[in-house]
């Protein structure tokens, strides 16, 4: 059994991590943070506060079911084939609100679910998983007008261990401000 | 053929508000000339009389009637400026009202859809009925207005036209149009076939997906016609397709050029065009499935072409991509010279198998959408066409004239033919042929509309 505690501390740091991984545009660091299978979701809105639920029904800004789609959108930052891409926009992701809770239910990884519950993470057969719940206000500064766009999104994040590290299973997205400017990427949130 | 037109050759940049149209559409087809000067994208004045004279007085596409399924639903949307609200009334009929108040012009309805029987103004008080009707005039008892007043109406204003093309609504703020059929013209068959793979109808997957680009709604009109850009403003998404092992209902690649021969533009008068291909990326197992959901009484002709990919523009606000794999559906709502909304969805057949609507949901959120894999970089190319029209020195642009020649071109279109599209205007080629003969209906639309009520 791995551990089965993760402190904010620690959740936050994480958290920050990736995000300095982004604003650093160290793109293979933060694919290392998924886990293969990991989902990457950015629901859209369907009512003035409803965003969507359910990715086979409705339909998302981004929805990447495995690690294989982000590398996708990595090669596109990365290269210079996308003219989204060329220039990247300097980011800054600041991140607040941290909080962790411990999923009991490893089978429910629908952490739109938002009544996990539980005191332990893990359970006897499956490895120990966190919901880390936070707030990212994101600045974009965009090289081709000198113009500083906000993209303010609550994160949610499933993470758990895979050979001993923590490992992103699931990251939710909701963008609060979804009139979205040009272009929207995994950078950008 | 006239020498290049120097750079001070356009009214429009004398500075005066005095815009001659014609000096911004330099249409010649005996001599073979087609250009649109720069002024058209950047002159504020011109994009006033743009929402005058095109978004506010001929027929726009509003949205699809079963967004409204039951009694007293509703939806606010805005042709050109002006702020309308579209409601099915208690006898289950849809009426298109301009949304504002008779009493002092305040927004009645401030919500983006809902269901609601009344609606009451947050001012002071007055009450409409889900069909537009004034049910209530706070006070009206206590004797403060006129006699007269209770004898006017003060219902919510009808828009001057409104329609509805197998379940798509179209309004118009003025009267002065042709019946909407009339409008459509032969642009009708091209909405037909998406229809006709829809027995029960089209609706909106579910999710609102809106963006802002900073550039001329007339590059979006342009580029989602424009085959020539496919191959090196989209190099990373075909790269990347290149790389995905394909999957049951989508075959990996779109078709290459040698592939691709059969495929075409039609114009169809009015600004509406199409672009089509005979092949998708669409597998055989997936044409199979859409074809099982094809109206049962669908001829083989008409059937092959329900198969068959095209981007259709109906002038001035539609447009509609259907791959196969997938089919989306965009409203162009200006905002500026130099700034769009547009609003997306995903359209798709009532009933749909669960499977095929999963996939199709996913193909359109990879292509389409500001976080798509294609759709973010024609953004940034209108964005870097906006810029780069203000390079006024340069002068009138060669953007509109590939497939202008004759030479080479096939003399008689078969599928003109076999469609019975007698009227359109057409060009017919392999993908590499990227002709933009295909926009000129839009700016000669374009140009009608701007100069029908004034004198240039
Ligand atoms: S403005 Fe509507 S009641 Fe006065
Ligand atoms: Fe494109």
């Amino acid at each position: 059994m791995p551990t089965t505690q993760l402190s904010p501390d620690a959740a936050a740091a994480f958290v920050y991590a990736e995000a300095l991984c982004l604003d650093e545009q160290r793109w293979q660091d933060w694919l290392a943070l998924y886990a293969d299978d990991a989902v990457y979701w950015i629901p859209s809105w369907k009512d003035d506060h409803v965003t969507t639920e359910d990715p086979a029904t409705e339909v998302s800004f981004m929805h990447a079911a495995g690690r294989g789609r982000l590398e996708e959108r990595v090669k596109r930052a990365s290269g210079t084939k996308s003219v989204a891409s060329m220039p990247l926009p300097r980011t800054l992701h600041c991140i607040s609100n941290v909080i962790v809770s411990p999923v009991a239910d490893t089978a429910d990884a629908a952490i739109a679910d938002t009544t996990a519950t539980g005191t332990t993470a893990g359970t006897a057969s499956g490895p120990a998983r966190w919901r880390v719940q936070s707030n990212c206000v994101t600045q974009i500064y965009d090289l081709r007008n000198d113009g500083l766009k906000v993209m303010a999104c609550r994160y949610d994040h499933l993470l758990t261990e895979v050979d001993g590290a923590l490992r992103i299973a699931r990251k939710k997205i909701v963008l609060i401000n979804d009139n979205v400017p040009t272009v929207l990427d995994f950078y950008c949130v | 053929m006239t020498a290049p037109c120097t750079p001070d050759s356009s009214a429009a940049m004398n500075g005066t508000t005095d815009i001659d149209i014609n000096d911004l559409l330099d249409d010649r087809p005996a001599e073979q000339v087609f250009r649109v000067h720069r002024d058209a994208y950047t002159d504020p004045h011109v994009f006033e009389r743009e929402q005058q004279d095109i978004f506010e007085s001929t027929w726009v596409f509003v949205g699809l009637a079963n967004q409204l399924p039951r009694p007293h639903d509703f939806f606010t949307v805005t042709l050109g400026r002006q702020p309308v609200i579209v409601s099915r009334n208690g006898d289950g009929e849809i009426r298109c009202l301009l949304n504002s108040c008779r009493h002092r012009g305040m927004v009645v309805c401030p919500q983006r859809s809902g269901n609601r029987k009344t609606h009451t103004c947050r001012y002071h008080g007055w009450v409409y009925g889900s069909g537009g009707e004034n049910m209530f005039v706070t006070d009206q008892a206590e004797g403060r207005y006129p006699a007269w007043f209770a004898k006017d109406n003060h219902d919510l204003v009808p828009v001057a036209r409104f329609g509805n093309y197998r379940g798509f609504l179209f309004a118009s703020l003025s009267p002065d149009v042709p019946p909407l059929e009339t409008h459509l013209g032969d642009a009708r068959f091209f909405l037909d076939l998406i229809l006709d793979q829809a027995p029960q109808g089209l609706e909106y997957v579910p999710g609102d997906i809106r963006y802002t680009f900073n550039a001329n709604w007339k590059l979006q009109i342009e580029n989602s016609l424009d085959m020539y850009h496919f191959a090196s403003t989209h190099a990373s998404y075909v790269e990347l397709l290149a790389r995905r092992k394909p999957d049951a209902f989508a075959g990996g690649m779109p078709p290459s050029p040698a592939d691709a021969a059969e495929q075409g533009t039609f114009s169809f008068g009015r600004g509406h065009a199409v672009m089509w291909r005979g092949k998708s990326r669409a597998s055989p197992e997936l044409l199979a499935r859409r074809r099982a959901g094809y109206v049962a009484d669908i001829s083989e002709l008409r059937a092959k072409w329900a198969g068959s990919a095209r981007n259709v523009t109906i002038f001035p606000n539609l447009q509609i991509v259907d791959n196969v794999t997938s089919v989306m559906l965009r409203v162009l709502h200006p905002l500026a010279v130099d700034k769009t909304e547009m609003h997306t969805h995903c359209l798709a057949p009532v009933g749909e198998d669960a499977d095929l609507r999963a996939a199709r949901i996913r193909d359109y959120e990879d292509f389409f959408n500001p976080s798509g894999l294609a759709t973010p970089d024609d953004n940034v190319i209108y964005e870097h066409s906006q810029a780069g029209f203000k390079a006024m020195a340069a002068g009138w642009t060669a953007g509109h004239l590939r497939g202008i020649n004759p030479e080479g071109a096939p003399a008689a279109n078969k599928y003109a033919q076999e469609l019975g599209l007698t009227n359109a205007d057409w060009s017919l080629g392999s993908r590499a042929l990227g002709d933009e003969t295909c926009f000129h209906d839009a700016y000669r639309e374009w140009r009608r509309l701007l100069t029908q009520h004034r004198p240039g």
